[in-house]
């Protein structure tokens, strides 16, 4: 659509057939013209939505409204999560937070070698610890050993 | 636009109303009202509702074409209204304000509830279907009721497209009946920015309606 028509747009919604040099513009314009009567049945549309006469609500709706709002009010702190813009922006923020763990898991252990690594073999050797341990039970033994060779029956 | 000047003293249309003079929306009685809610006053916040339900009730129906819809969502608004009236900024009117958050409240009605069909002949009353018999121009008179839902569907799925503040602002224009003049003081912004907005809104409807026509099984409804 052409300036001087689109500056002129609202005034040609409302009012009937232009004037001058708009009239001579939309002979000369077809694509104009088109635009502006299909804008035109576009407004006769649109006052489909306006009722002919008001409507009254039944009585007793102020009451209503209060109970309304104190019910509202009373409602779980949780709603704040899981309703609303605030809602799902956090839904998002949650996805975004688990995807992004979940690929710096995934990258972290493949740095490590852990994934796709050959199996690692554990080789057990005996070390000094155990050898002291070993050391002492067989001097404990040998203890124990000399004490019954040479246990006597005092009572006798 | 009968309701909307019989509460707000709209300068009168005409020469007069050239003067462009900007409204002040923190000096009106209005926004007394509002400063008496904003300090807990329930009182205040009675006389609001009192003052703005059928106007409300309106709109809702308007879109809706239900009453146990527009009963539930008009309850939805004041309730709003009750909570955020708080951060009211009276840089538009209380009721550009309202008028807003009411419309706002049907989209999200409609989206929460992923209503397809907008409107089914089964959900009406026959109340609803005396009152909207009655509410029709009378040109319209001669198309069968199926028709005029089909048509009144589809203008409501088109407004879903464009933004909300595009589409109050249209309908603020279209069905309350406001001259861009009007708009203006109603909204703080200046009229060309009003004329720019329109504009889009115009052009985006009429996008989103040549989308529409071109899917299978489109509504011949335009």
């Amino acid at each position: 659509m052409h300036g001087p028509i689109r500056e002129k747009l609202e005034e040609l919604l409302e009012a009937g057939a232009p004037q001058d040099e708009t009239a001579r513009h939309l002979e000369a314009c077809q694509d104009c013209a088109a635009e502006l009567r299909i804008m035109k049945e576009q407004a006769e549309f649109l006052h489909r939505l306006r009722p002919a006469e008001e409507v009254e609500p039944a009585a007793g709706f102020y009451a209503r409204v209060v109970q309304r709002i104190e019910d509202s009010a009373v409602r779980s702190v949780w709603s704040v999560f899981t309703e609303g813009a605030f809602g799902t922006w956090l839904a998002y923020a949650s996805l975004a937070l688990a995807l992004l763990v979940g690929g710096w898991l995934v990258t972290t252990e493949r740095h490590d070698g852990h994934i796709g690594s050959e199996p690692v073999i554990a080789r057990q050797s005996p070390s000094g610890a155990d050898m002291q341990v070993k050391g002492d039970q067989a001097h404990q033994r040998d203890v124990v050993l000399v004490n019954l060779a040479s246990y006597s029956d005092q009572s006798k | 636009m009968n309701g909307l000047t019989a509460t707000i003293p709209f300068p009168a249309v005409g020469e007069a109303s050239r003067t462009k003079t900007k409204l002040d929306h923190r000096t009106s009685e209005e926004a007394a009202l509002v400063r008496r809610v904003q300090a807990q006053d329930e009182m205040a916040f009675r006389e609001i509702v009192e003052r703005y339900q059928t106007k409300v009730f309106s709109i809702i129906y308007g879109i809706l074409r239900n009453r146990n819809d527009a009963e539930d969502i008009a309850q939805q608004v004041f309730a709003k209204i009750y909570f955020s009236i708080k951060n009211f900024d009276f840089r538009s009117s209380l009721l550009t304000w309202i008028y807003k958050i009411t419309v706002n409240e049907c989209y999200d009605y409609l989206r929460k509830k992923k209503v397809r069909k907008l409107v089914y002949e089964s959900d009406f009353t026959t109340d609803d279907s005396l009152l909207m018999e009655n509410s029709e121009p009378a040109m319209d008179q001669s198309q069968p009721v199926d028709k005029r839902l089909a048509q009144h569907d589809l203008v409501v799925k088109l407004l879903a497209k464009i933004s909300a503040e595009d589409r109050s602002l249209i309908l603020l224009k279209e069905v309350e009946g406001h001259s861009v003049e009007e708009l203006s003081q109603m909204t703080g912004m200046n009229e060309n920015t009003i004329k720019v907005k329109l504009f889009r809104a115009r052009q985006k409807l009429m996008k989103a309606a040549q989308r529409l026509s071109k899917l299978p099984g489109a509504a011949k409804a335009v």
